[in-house]
């Protein structure tokens, strides 16, 4: 993700993990930069139910408007995915 | 609420099991078989020491020819269908159920079948039970069926038409119909007729009873995906607590492009 430094790109989590002092450690081990929601611990979250999420990971990607336009999205597809959505973006401010 | 192990969406494990699992029995009750019934048993007894449903499959269609009215004929042809995917048998074994088996009641427990073989002669086949059937186990059954066909169907149709150069791969394995099918899907018409199916549930079918839930409760959250999660809609917002307990929306990120991922074990 440093390549898109500078870019308006920001990756969220929903972090399902029931202990938070555990989800903190994993954050600082593993150098997670990225900010998480905590969905109340277990995988019955109010998040997770709603967008009715039932195996971890699962990756959905945003445009600039808040619309959906991938969902499930593979790993390996991300990059390819994301620059061309923040492509759109430089469509539209005339770069 | 509990989904349980999906795979793919909201109805993997609920169709694709029953899907993929080929049914090499007849649903015949123990008491008081008729003599079409009693035939039938003696066929799959038959089968399972033979194991060639192309072998088999001439005398299923005598036994549906001989006994019209018997609710045995209908799982006969049901055999068929699910035993000889792909094959030019299935397809008509479907068309037979379609021409003289519409207004039976056991056409209800032939809808899995018939709706594993992805086939569209088996859309074709629920589509018209949904809507002539005198019987509402039919109906429903056909309604329930016929949405997870559609959504099976468009899970392979994605596949498939990001890689064209399959296509004859594909032929061979689904057959050129359901090839064509596939490479041919309109999503956004399949979304169409999965709403109205998923609103047809809830309107006339919401107390069946299913695995988990009814069928209520599955078409208000289909249709809440459908409506609200899918691709092309605005993302719900989200907001609660990080972490650390501060509060953050996701709305605030507007006017960048954000990945959004469910992370963590339980």
């Amino acid at each position: 993700m440093k390549r898109l430094a500078g870019r308006p790109f920001v990756l969220l989590g929903v972090n399902s993990d029931s202990d938070r002092a555990e989800i903190k450690r994993t954050v600082q081990q593993e150098n997670i930069s990225w900010r998480s929601w905590w969905d109340g611990g277990g995988p019955t979250g109010p998040i997770q139910t709603q967008w009715q999420v039932t195996q971890r990971p699962t990756i959905h990607l945003l445009d600039a408007e808040g619309i959906i336009r991938r969902k499930n999205i593979e790993a390996e597809d991300v990059d390819a995915a994301v620059d061309a959505l923040l492509r759109e973006i430089d469509g539209k401010s005339g770069k | 609420m509990k989904r349980g192990d999906l795979t793919w969406g909201l109805f993997a494990v609920c169709f694709g099991l029953c899907f993929l699992v080929p049914c090499s029995r007849a649903n015949a009750e123990d008491q008081e078989l008729s003599p079409a019934g009693v035939a039938l048993r003696r066929l799959l007894e038959e089968y399972d020491q033979n194991r060639d449903p192309r072998a088999f499959a001439p005398k299923f269609f005598q036994l549906a020819k001989q006994h019209p009215e018997d609710p045995a004929a209908v799982d006969a042809l049901a055999w068929i269908a699910a035993n000889l995917r792909r094959k030019p048998e299935s397809i008509q074994a479907i068309e037979a159920l379609e021409r003289g088996h519409l207004q039976s009641e056991r056409l209800a427990e032939a809808c899995r079948q018939v709706a594993g073989t992805l086939s569209p002669s088996a859309e074709r086949l629920l589509q018209r039970a949904l809507k002539e059937s005198p019987h509402a186990k039919v109906q429903s059954q056909a309604c329930y069926q016929l949405v997870g066909l559609l959504q099976e169907q468009e899970r392979l149709a994605r596949r498939l038409q990001e890689q064209p150069d399959q296509r004859p791969r594909a032929q061979q394995y689904y057959g050129k119909e359901l090839t064509n099918r596939l490479f041919d899907l309109d999503f956004k018409k399949t979304e169409r007729r999965k709403e109205d199916l998923f609103e047809k549930m809830l309107k006339s079918f919401a107390d069946v009873p299913l695995a988990e839930g009814t069928m209520g409760e599955l078409a208000e959250k289909s249709l809440f995906a459908i409506r609200r999660l899918s691709v092309g809609k605005v993302a719900p917002e989200i907001e609660s607590e990080d972490i650390d307990g501060n509060k953050f929306k996701l709305g605030d990120y507007r006017g960048k492009v954000v990945l959004l991922s469910f992370w963590g074990h339980w």
